[in-house]
């Protein structure tokens, strides 16, 4: 799939998600939600501070960032340690190539995957699939996505959140199931259909929420335990990860994985958390007797040589997500990027490029909640603030915009154009009104008018009015 | 493919040094956290006080579960009898134990006398126990008060599936094993890497499998065991 999730433009993708209510709603829910359980348990966290184990959390990922390569070295002669092999990757080809030869080589029928953006960023399992490998997804949501012919995931931690129990009914009766769309079935189903899947595959593919360079382990949580199965039941198995998983010590990870669950889903803790140190005991019979990690760059050395380079401490909880106002509305696909939400308004461009991603930066409103709750301390609402300035000053894509801007900047700069202009709007604007509103909003206009009325321009300009009440006026 | 090999690291991190702006230190000081609230959590609690925190929080994760976990505090004399009715509350099935002596110490080879003891050396037949087990039985090796987690390190005769395959689950804690919360089982994990030692595996645990990939609605046991209870030993 590799990042971008269709071809469509940006706006036909928006246009699709705004007329789907039933993933809007879901949305909103999901939101609420996971909010209010994220207040309840941040409340309890110690002392209820929760800016400052933010601010720890913050250091410990800012420094290992600042020293990425003493870091990643480190994790690999540990990896190498625990009896693992490390595979640098520079770019989602030469990982996927490694991962997919390696399939290849051990002569690997079947993959069982636990969820992981990086391989959707690579596009593993496509390699994979080409290369006659059967690969199975295993976490729920994935599982769901994979029958629904590989459809995109739309949020970070729910992944499936877009679709409903109907359409995953109908998704699995495509695959053998004839129950009604009551969830615990749907649940059971899959348990019956996967847990087979976990012992007979020759291979298992994990992605990594936290690297300790200390020791060489790989951090992995989840609620479901189908990655403690991916971690077990497999003898061959590969951990795919991003460059700038990294973490120091094991201190780093007790502050940061403290955060992870309490902002992702809004738990104290996921059921399983997991530290896989590679190899397992000699004559043990089960773990893995050979274990492969890929380090993946992919663009994110670009990022670090940027004055983007602070949202690489992020470790994806989607916090960004379940509180930024547009990503409610419009749902995780209208961004076509795996990454969506204010995390992936940031991160796709850098690591996909303006050219088919320039209108992301404008999916913001700059309220700064995202920042707000961060848990890695990345002032996200900033980084989208200079996305805009390069896309306007540097990159000048848009004649259009660069026009508007222009045209904007000097009636602003100019008190007689200013006021010139603001006389005349409320009589430029009565064509398109009706009942008193603006209706029928044309160019950028058309965008807020479409969806909702937009208040008529009062005839009085404020600055009248105000001088109106200096002088004793009573309007 | 040989074992142990670190591949194209060369150029990797050079570029990253590059970027950096200096070549790649033989060492970096690590600066510590700027304040420790980690460390306060239950601090200066005694084993009772941490058992009773893990009690109260397993509770909370026992309401969260529909029912699905459940916890006691029990003395080490109640042990056996405690484990036997756990093992048949929910249906009488196949057990799956690790090879453990404690268990025997503990009193307990009367009531797991038909229980499948994993054997590594048994090699596969010891995941399909795993997998046809409607119970197993652990020991939790730290367990930490603030989530109620009960931690697994690997080690010969634990096997990694038979922690993770059965229905329901049944987990002795002893309550000297109770710590405040991750931090402390941070520490051992470092002291312990320090000395060389890795296990292939750390789990921590602290509720059923479950997933709320549905319209966001809990659905419990998609991949693990679906029951858990914890038997929180107080002499122990």
């Amino acid at each position: 799939m590799g990042i971008k999730i269709n071809d469509k433009s940006f706006k036909k993708n928006l246009e699709k998600n705004l007329n789907d209510d039933f993933m809007r709603a879901a949305m909103v829910k999901a939101q609420d939600l996971i909010n209010k359980n994220r207040a309840n348990v941040l409340s309890q966290l110690g002392d209820g501070n929760y800016q400052e184990w933010q601010k720890l959390s913050g250091e410990a990922r800012a420094h290992a960032i600042e020293n990425l390569d003493f870091y990643l070295n480190q994790f690999a002669e540990n990896v190498v340690k625990n009896g693992g092999t490390v595979f640098f990757a520079k770019d989602a080809k030469e990982a996927s190539q490694y991962v997919t030869n390696l399939a290849i080589e051990k002569g690997v029928k079947k993959v069982v995957k636990a969820k992981s953006m990086v391989t959707e960023e690579i596009g593993l399992n496509h390699d994979l699939i080409d290369a006659g490998v059967d690969v199975k997804e295993t976490d729920l949501a994935e599982y769901i996505l994979q029958l629904d012919d590989w459809n995109p995931p739309s949020h970070m931690v729910v992944p499936s959140l877009h679709l409903n129990k109907t359409q995953i009914r109908d998704v699995f009766a495509k695959n053998g199931y004839s129950g009604k769309d009551i969830p615990e079935d749907l649940a059971a189903f899959a348990r019956a259909q996967l847990r087979n899947e976990f012992l007979t595959a020759d291979m298992g593919i994990y992605g990594c929420n936290f690297a300790i360079a200390e020791s060489g382990a790989i951090t992995l949580i989840s609620n479901e335990g189908n990655i403690d199965l991916c971690t077990s039941a497999p003898e061959l198995q590969v951990a795919v990860m991003g460059m700038e998983r990294i973490l120091a010590t094991y201190e780093d990870a007790d502050i940061c994985i403290s955060l992870l669950a309490r902002n992702a889903v809004g738990a104290k803790s996921t059921s399983y958390t997991t530290f896989v140190n590679g190899i397992t005991e000699e004559g043990a019979a089960d773990g893995a007797k050979e274990f492969h990690v890929v380090i993946v760059d992919n663009g994110r050395s670009k990022v670090l040589k940027s004055q983007f380079k602070e949202v690489l401490q992020c470790m994806r909880c989607a916090a960004c997500l379940n509180i930024c106002p547009i990503y409610r509305q419009v749902g995780g696909h209208s961004y076509n990027s795996i990454y969506s939400g204010p995390l992936g308004v940031v991160l796709t461009p850098l690591l996909a490029g303006y050219e088919d991603f320039e209108e992301l930066p404008y999916m913001c409103s700059l309220c700064g909640a995202c920042t707000e709750v961060c848990p890695s301390n990345i002032k996200l609402h900033s980084l989208i603030h200079e996305h805009k300035r390069v896309l306007a000053e540097d990159k000048k894509n848009s004649a259009f915009w660069g026009v508007s801007m222009t045209g904007a900047g000097k009636v602003f700069s100019r008190p007689w154009m200013y006021k010139l202009g603001t006389g005349i709007a409320p009589l430029m604007t009565k064509p398109l009104m009706e009942d008193g509103k603006i209706k029928k909003g044309i160019s950028i206009l058309k965008g807020w008018t479409d969806k909702r009325d937009m208040p008529a321009l009062e005839k009085t300009r404020f600055r009248d009015w105000y001088a109106s009440r200096s002088k004793g006026g009573n309007k | 493919m040989k074992k142990g090999q670190i591949l194209n690291r060369e150029s990797f991190i050079s570029n990253l040094s590059n970027i950096l702006g200096r070549e790649m230190p033989k060492e970096v000081v690590h600066p510590g956290l700027s304040s420790k609230p980690h460390l306060e959590i239950y601090k200066g609690y005694t084993q009772a006080q941490l058992a009773e925190e893990f009690h109260k929080n397993a509770q909370v994760n026992k309401a969260g579960s529909g029912g699905k976990i459940d916890s006691l505090i029990i003395e080490k004399k109640d042990l056996a009898n405690t484990v036997a009715e756990k093992l048949v509350e929910h249906g009488t099935g196949p057990i799956i134990a690790w090879n453990d002596e404690r268990f025997a110490e503990w009193g307990l080879n009367e009531v797991l006398k038909d229980a499948y003891v994993w054997t590594d050396k048994k090699g596969r037949e010891n995941v399909d126990k795993a997998l046809e087990a409607s119970y197993g039985v652990c020991i939790s090796d730290i367990s930490l008060a603030e989530t109620a987690s009960y931690t697994v390190i690997d080690k010969l005769g634990k096997g990694r599936s038979s922690n993770f395959l059965p229905l329901n689950y049944v987990c002795i804690v002893p309550q000297s094993t109770i710590v405040p919360r991750l931090t402390q089982a941070m520490q051992k994990l470092h002291e312990m890497s320090k000395e060389g030692i890795n296990p292939a595996a750390i789990n921590f645990i602290c509720g059923s499998s479950s997933s709320s990939d549905i319209e966001l609605n809990k659905v419990w046991g998609v991949h693990g065991p679906i029951r858990l209870t914890y038997l929180i030993v107080s002499d122990l």
